[in-house]
């Protein structure tokens, strides 16, 4: 996005329901619930909201997706709509709820998910992909274990560097009260998970959840008439895509993170040294390597080496995934993460506050690592 | 249908996961043939993936199909050791195959023990029977790589 939107707008509230296996409670009621957390989150109240941009359910795609919420939310905005770009919808929808903002069409928007695979249906996880499943070709994690292997095979990455990620997303749970995952989880207890889809072990996969989140956006302008008090400023919003099959990408180790944080990063006018914590998709150990490389912290390659030792973990050198992620906080696609950042911005993350964090990274991404986006905020 | 798949990857009813259409029939035919044929762009001749119904090169509309020479590459490989669906046993591998005429094809890398399965290895496409319909193109280590394109890619089947 153009410089020129750079420190303008905010992410003023933020709101979740609980993660986990929620049976008891409808999809809707989890969205509803996590709004009505946001809009309190920001001071303010549903009619405030004249924007309301979200992804509908992943599990249980619906048409018309938007138009529904604004119903449940008892509330007739300006603008509306729902926007599949998988895994990466969420930071993309809140460069979108910008440039609406900018175009004066609303003034505050709310950008939101909610689904329930874990205790509804999660066979979208587990599908014949494509026409392929003749070759027995199932499942996403099968997918990622395709990219996971061209990557230890092209560079040497190894399952201990794998690992290293999972370890340390599972260490930040345990500070982490909302957490799915709260019980230690030691390399010795990951690399002696038998595989699952090999390389993969259960562990390199995101949780399944149940769970709702939500943000509200509006710009700096506003915050002032708004009263808002707390506002995190964004400061570089990029995306980045690639081919949807796997056999038409000329390069599986590559992302959309190359040019998604390009664009990011410019707009802010900063750089990887200026990052003080990152918030990374990690749908699969994986893309947490990758990411990293494609955004420059390491040079290509080096991400294996570069998540090992703890440099990732709270206290290294870029602390990485400060709630535990996909892997251990929730595996909604892509809210916590921003969530987790304005958290860290705000600084009242307790145990787990990066001090002094100033700067915050977070991305979003979608499908097979197709799809790309990437936030920068600023406190 | 009763199945008898010769690299025993397959075991049950895979009737819900083989559906040709009118745009992927000509590749199955040429498989029940013992022959790889792949759409060819008749307008930027792009090779295409079986699949492709459409060029997305030049989106020219017409597509003409090529016999393949049947090598390739190992790209990159997944070895399932957790059934995803009852029609299959444990374990089976799945590649991503770089053909000699271009595209990447996914399917299954069989006679291979895993520990040899390397990126970049030569393979070599085999069909194997599994019933009176259904005959599934497979790669197999191949030691000496042919050089690509000693085949006739201008034969044609449609
Ligand atoms: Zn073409």
């Amino acid at each position: 996005m153009d410089p020129s939107f750079s420190n303008r707008y905010c992410i003023a509230g933020i709101g979740h329901t609980r993660y986990g296996a929620l049976p008891d409670t409808s999809v809707e009621n989890l969205h509803v619930q996590a709004i009505q957390q946001a809009v309190a989150d920001a001071g303010l109240t549903k009619y405030d909201i004249d924007g309301v941009l979200c992804l509908a359910p992943v599990s249980n795609f619906q048409i018309g997706y938007a138009v529904k919420l604004s119903g449940l939310l008892g509330i007739t905005p300006r603008i509306l709509g729902a926007l599949d770009q998988e895994g990466a919808s969420i930071i993309t929808l809140i460069g979108y709820a910008m440039m609406a903002i900018d175009a004066k069409q609303c003034s505050v928007a709310v950008i939101s998910y909610a689904d329930n695979p874990r205790s509804g249906s999660r066979a979208i996880y587990g599908a014949p992909r494509g026409t392929d499943g003749i070759f027995g070709w199932f499942g996403t994690p099968a997918a990622y274990a395709m990219i996971a292997r061209a990557h230890m095979e092209e560079y040497g990455t190894r399952a201990e560097q794998l690992g290293s990620v999972v370890v340390a997303c599972r260490k930040h749970a345990q500070l982490t009260e909302h957490a799915e995952r709260h019980r230690e989880f030691s390399m010795e207890q990951y690399l002696s998970q038998p595989m699952l889809v090999d390389p993969f072990r259960p562990a390199d996969c995101a949780l399944v959840s149940d769970g709702g989140a939500a943000l509200i956006v509006t710009s700096l302008a506003h915050c002032q008439s708004l009263g808002i008090r707390d506002p995190i400023r964004i400061l570089g919003i990029g995306q980045g895509h690639q081919p949807q099959d796997l056999s038409h990408r000329q390069k599986l180790t590559t992302s959309g993170a190359v040019a998604s944080g390009r664009q990011a990063f410019a707009m802010a006018g900063l750089g990887t040294s200026d990052i003080d914590v990152a918030e990374l998709y990690d749908c699969f150990s994986i893309t947490v390597p990758i990411t990293l490389e494609d955004y420059g912290f390491c040079d290509k390659g080096e991400g294996g080496p570069f998540v090992e030792n703890g440099r990732i973990e709270i206290g290294g050198t870029l602390p990485v995934n400060t709630a535990g992620g996909l892997l251990a906080e929730t595996g909604l696609p892509g809210p916590q993460l921003v969530i987790e950042a304005v958290r860290q911005m705000r600084g009242n993350c307790g145990e787990r506050q990066i001090m002094d964090a100033k700067v915050a990274l977070v991305s979003n991404q979608g499908g097979i690592m197709q799809t790309h986006s990437t936030l920068i905020l600023g406190r | 249908m009763a199945i008898h798949d010769p690299h025993g990857i397959i075991v049950g009813n895979i009737e819900a996961l083989y559906h040709p259409t009118p745009e992927t029939l000509p590749f199955w035919e040429g498989c029940s043939h013992g022959q790889l044929w792949l759409p060819q762009c008749c307008e930027c001749r792009t090779v295409l993936h079986p699949f492709d119904s459409t060029c997305s090169v030049c989106l020219g509309p017409t597509r003409k199909w090529i016999q393949a020479s049947g090598d390739g590459r190992m790209i990159t490989w997944v070895i399932y050791r957790r059934l995803y669906n009852p029609a299959f046993t444990l374990p089976y591998v799945v590649a991503l195959i770089a053909l000699s005429e271009g595209p990447h094809i996914i399917s299954n890398l069989v006679d291979c023990s895993e520990a040899t399965i390397k990126a970049g290895m030569p393979v070599r496409i085999v069909f194997d029977q599994l019933t009176d319909r259904i005959v599934l193109p497979r790669f197999r280590p191949h030691s000496i790589l042919l050089e690509a394109d000693t085949y006739d890619h201008s034969r044609q089947i449609l």
